[in-house]
């Protein structure tokens, strides 16, 4: 018999993957490719279910929420958009775990998810490099910095305002089994 | 949520890195001229100085793309994001242009030759 905390994380897991599917799909319905011409270029909602993860399950749980996201959102883009998705999602998290490991001191939620947004759109912009055989680098390397810049911010209030809601209504305690409250700080009372 | 230090640098540093990249540009001494692509071959390739054509006409995936004062654009494309027509306008040298459902580049060359000019013996 699985132990509760198991399914507890199976259960909140396949939550997350949906609603990052969902995100992904909601989001495009917003035309950011005619304000930002760059191929591929998005808000990033999901990042936020990244963070959420990432936050709340911790690194691994956060991998395979990512990839499992890719892989089920492929069955609906197509292939192409697959590699674009799991080429950016993964220099995401590897950005933005490599930013939370200095969260505490260095980094609030703003720029990890800055650099998550950066590193997104990064990975796409090497993706598309590397399938046409072009050097997009040049062209495209400005406006995906700045790009990064301005969804990162965007994500990180939306995330943050939610990250705050979830722990001081108990529902992180109650169905994220181990997790810190990382938005709101722990008080000592006397 | 406070803003940290961590935060300010990096975005300090994203800002500057983008700023400096879009002043750092080819420099353009020889005519410029335009390639299109389609499926990695290319199909086109255009002086911008003294252009032999003002468009080109892609009909199989519906894509057109116009020639004027020495510039190069996406003017109408068949996919479902207009990604490579809001490119807009490209003229300098690096200067690229994409629609990856299409498989259809137009980038901009120019400036130094990498052709090889003169082989001594």
């Amino acid at each position: 018999m699985m132990k509760k905390k198991m399914v507890q994380k199976i259960t909140i897991s396949a939550l997350l993957v949906a609603l990052a599917l969902a995100l992904s799909v909601a989001e495009r319905l917003l035309p950011i490719g005619a304000l930002i011409p760059v191929p591929g270029v998005k808000l990033g909602l999901a990042n936020v279910v990244t963070m959420l993860a990432l936050f709340y399950i911790g690194a691994r749980g956060a991998l395979v929420v990512l990839v499992l996201r890719c892989l089920l959102g492929g069955l609906f883009t197509g292939i192409t958009a697959m590699i674009f998705s799991l080429s950016g999602g993964l220099l995401a998290f590897a950005a933005m775990l490599a930013l939370k490991q200095w969260h505490a001191r260095a980094f609030s939620i703003f720029g990890i998810s800055i650099g998550g947004a950066a590193a997104h759109n990064a990975g796409q912009i090497i993706a598309a490099s590397l399938l046409l055989g072009q050097n997009l680098y040049t062209t495209y390397l400005p406006i995906l910095l700045l790009t990064g810049l301005a969804t990162g911010v965007i994500t990180a209030a939306a995330a943050g305002a939610l990250f705050i809601r979830l722990e001081k209504s108990g529902v992180i305690s109650r169905y994220f089994p181990d997790a810190h409250l990382m938005m709101t700080a722990e008080r000592k009372r006397a | 949520m406070k803003i940290r230090l961590g935060d300010i640098l990096l975005a300090a540093a994203a800002l500057a890195a983008a700023l400096l990249l879009l002043f750092v540009r080819a420099p353009q001494d020889a005519p410029a001229v335009a390639v299109v692509l389609r499926g990695g071959e290319e199909i086109a390739r255009i002086n911008l100085q003294n252009p032999e054509t003002e468009e080109v006409r892609i009909d199989e995936p519906g894509i057109v793309i116009r020639i004027e004062d020495g510039r190069i654009r996406f003017e109408a494309s068949s996919c479902p994001d207009q990604t490579c027509v809001h490119t807009g306008w490209l003229s300098r040298a690096g200067d690229i242009a994409v629609c990856l459902p299409n498989e259809v580049i137009v980038k901009v060359e120019g400036g130094e030759t990498d052709d090889i000019d003169v082989v001594a013996e």
